[in-house]
């Protein structure tokens, strides 16, 4: 394990655009994992009956299942039942349902912490129950939530090495047709010290959203 | 004395049980009359907060009947029986991340449709009369009890309400913020705005209700004016919880 | 068709025996990993403590399929399932060290005066006082990193150990079916994960009422 720099002059163009393409999938499918988390927990807190049968059972379902898995049959299952996805939204899918589930079990757990007073004040403003929910609650609990989220987001940086599986080219995948061609690992190294830099600046940022949106009781 | 006054919140035959055996509301009956500031007391567990949270559907009852203006009080009606009483709690429960001004704006805005601009001047002043004029953009976690507990009545108020519940409005308060609080109930009485209050405060009680009900065992003992209720309650346990706390 | 099935569950589970291995060992080593860098970590011993803060944080910020391959590749020498075994027990190990050392965090000061007012050395603080306090109180965080562990063996397809993809894929060459074989996989990571996770919600919610008690 050495690091030659001749694999960064050689290589720099494409290790930057994968790089790149890491970025831009980790961004869209953070965004992506996110809104549908918020979107699953709201259906979640409306407690319609038979709907959080199903919501529970999908949660259950994608967190104790692996990704790899999970893009497996997103990428090579759904083209043998007739659904051809590009990459992209096999990527972006498969991410959103799998971190969707983790997040929408911390959103949750946090709406499941707002006082039940709040909940009561909303209903005695003859509010409806989504209204409770989208104006008094949800507001809160997304807040409260903003650490434990970046955390589980913190881990899509790392969700996004395994779309080198299903032919896209991020850092990983990128790395590695390095070592294909030099039988030099300084591929992964680069890689490595990319994914480090992408944590720390994501653990940055999240420490000032936490402070910007701490709610005080 | 009350041929002249509409009834505004009438319990007929209520019962509200927790779990099988702890009755809470027990066969009550009791009319709460439209421009009065009713008072409720009694030890605590008595089902005074019960009683009040049941006209407003934050608890159902078991049997029996509530009717709010002729209305009954259902899930069916709960939305429309909500927009015509508000309620003001013992914890305040303020939504932190909003200013008071944005509380106070909420419940008209969303649940009455009104739009903001026709609201505001209106909320203004109610801030005034509660004296928080200079923080209404100040968030709840900023403010003192007192301040807060005013900044819930504004919010009540806000809704426009034909009555107002106040559930134990100063038991969470820190003794020197008590006063502050009870004056603006009292201006409130003094405006012929109908309430309902539950608290423990008797020298409100005696200054600004018109009627005292006194709620022993899940049962109204007494129902009388303040001058009558002090100086002769007319029934044995009332006159023992007066000497208790006075 | 159902034959098809008898043949992808046949196949399969010669994978398992591939995972039979890397599972327990690397569960084994990382929770020793764990401990030793957990205590170390919260002793916050001069200079080491710099270096488990780094490891604990390049842990925390690489993808373990990147750690896979930079040290397969590395060391072609080794093959691949102790490679396997060596990656996921290092990467797991700093998360298992980070709940170690959040557990004795949240045992009362009390506990450790205690244990330093009758004179106990470090070493014996936390092994008799310490230590035995924070077993439970950790085992939910445990179970739960413990099912991370057991999906990331997913990920040692990517270095050749023939586990459930790998032979998933060569099932693929008899009997072409990518949703049918893709779903068994599925329900085997299934059963084993909701299991786990049941039992550390069980566990949990005894631990809680024990503690209430």
């Amino acid at each position: 394990m050495s690091f030659n720099l001749y694999v960064l002059f050689d290589w720099w163009p494409q290790i930057l655009s994968a790089f790149g393409t890491t970025v831009f999938y980790f961004i869209v499918c953070s965004i992506a994992a996110v809104l549908f988390a918020i979107f699953i927990s709201i259906l979640l807190a409306m407690r319609i009956r038979g709907l959080t049968t199903i919501l529970r059972i999908y949660i259950t379902v994608f967190r104790n299942t692996p990704l790899l898995v999970q893009l497996f049959l997103l990428f090579y299952g759904l083209p043998f039942i007739g659904i051809s996805l590009p990459a992209f939204l096999c990527a972006l899918i498969g991410i959103m349902l799998n971190e969707g589930a983790f997040i929408s079990e911390i959103i949750r757990g946090y709406i499941e912490s707002v006082p039940k007073g709040d909940w009561e004040a909303g209903e005695s403003l003859a509010l409806s129950r989504f209204q409770v929910i989208r104006y008094a609650v949800l507001p809160q609990a997304l807040r409260d939530a903003v650490p434990a989220m970046t955390g589980q987001i913190s881990i899509v940086i790392k969700d996004t090495s395994l779309f080198s599986m299903i032919m896209i080219s991020e850092l990983t995948r990128v790395s590695n047709s390095i070592y294909a061609r030099t039988f030099d690992t300084t591929g992964f190294l680069i890689s490595a010290i990319c994914y480090l830099l992408l944590f720390l600046i994501l653990s940055v940022v999240s420490k000032q959203i936490e402070k910007r949106f701490k709610v005080k009781r | 004395m009350n041929q002249n006054k509409q009834i505004i919140v009438e319990f007929k035959d209520v019962v509200k049980q927790f779990e099988k055996d702890l009755v809470v509301l027990d066969h009550l009956n009791m009319n709460f009359y439209d421009g009065e500031t009713h008072v409720l007391c009694g030890r605590s567990g008595a089902g005074k907060s019960t009683l009040i949270r049941c006209i407003n559907y934050l608890e159902k009852i078991n049997s029996g009947q509530i009717l709010v203006e002729g209305e009954p009080v259902t899930k069916k009606h709960a939305r429309t029986i909500r927009k015509k009483c508000a309620m003001v709690f013992q914890s305040f429960n303020l939504f932190p991340h909003m200013t008071i001004l944005e509380n106070a704006l909420l419940g008209p805005m969303k649940a009455l449709g009104q739009h903001k601009g026709e609201m505001i001047d209106q909320i203004g002043t109610y801030f005034e009369k509660v004296g928080l004029e200079n923080k209404m953009d100040a968030l709840p976690g900023e403010l003192s009890g007192g301040q807060k507990q005013r900044a819930a009545i504004v919010r009540a108020l806000a809704m426009n309400p034909d009555l107002i519940l106040f559930d134990e409005p100063t038991s969470a308060l820190d003794p020197e913020m008590i006063g502050e609080v009870l004056n603006v109930m009292e201006k409130l009485a003094d405006e012929g705005r109908t309430m309902i209050v539950v608290t423990h405060e008797m020298g409100f009680a005696r200054v600004a209700a018109d009627k005292i009900s006194f709620m022993d065992a899940g049962k109204i003992v007494s129902t009388c004016a303040p001058d009558k209720f002090f100086t002769d309650p007319g029934h044995e346990s009332v006159e023992r919880f007066l000497k208790q706390i006075l | 068709m159902v034959a098809d099935y008898l043949t992808i569950i046949n196949f399969l589970s010669a994978g398992l025996l591939a995972l039979l291995k890397v599972i327990p060992i690397s569960m084994v080593l990382s929770l020793i990993i764990g401990i030793i860098v957990g205590v170390l970590g919260y002793l916050q011993i001069p200079i080491l403590k710099y270096i488990v803060t780094l490891y604990v944080t390049i842990m925390r910020g690489l993808p373990p399929l990147t750690l896979l391959l930079l040290v397969f590749f590395s060391g072609s020498f080794v093959s691949p399932i102790v490679t396997a075994i060596i990656v996921l027990s290092i990467y797991h190990g700093a998360y298992v060290a980070e709940i170690i050392r959040a557990g004795i965090m949240a045992i009362p000061k009390g506990q450790h005066e205690g244990a330093d007012s009758i004179g106990l050395s470090v070493l014996s603080k936390m092994v008799h006082v310490i230590m035995p306090q924070v077993w439970l109180s950790i085992i939910p965080s445990l179970v739960g990193q413990y099912v991370i562990l057991i999906k990331d063996t997913t990920l040692i397809s990517a270095i050749g150990v023939m586990e459930l993809l790998n032979y998933a894929r060569q099932i693929m060459q008899v009997v072409y079916r990518p949703v049918g074989v893709y779903v068994v996989v599925a329900i085997f990571f299934f059963i084993i994960c909701y299991c786990l996770e049941r039992l550390s919600k069980y566990l949990e919610r005894r631990i809680k009422a024990k503690t209430i008690l």
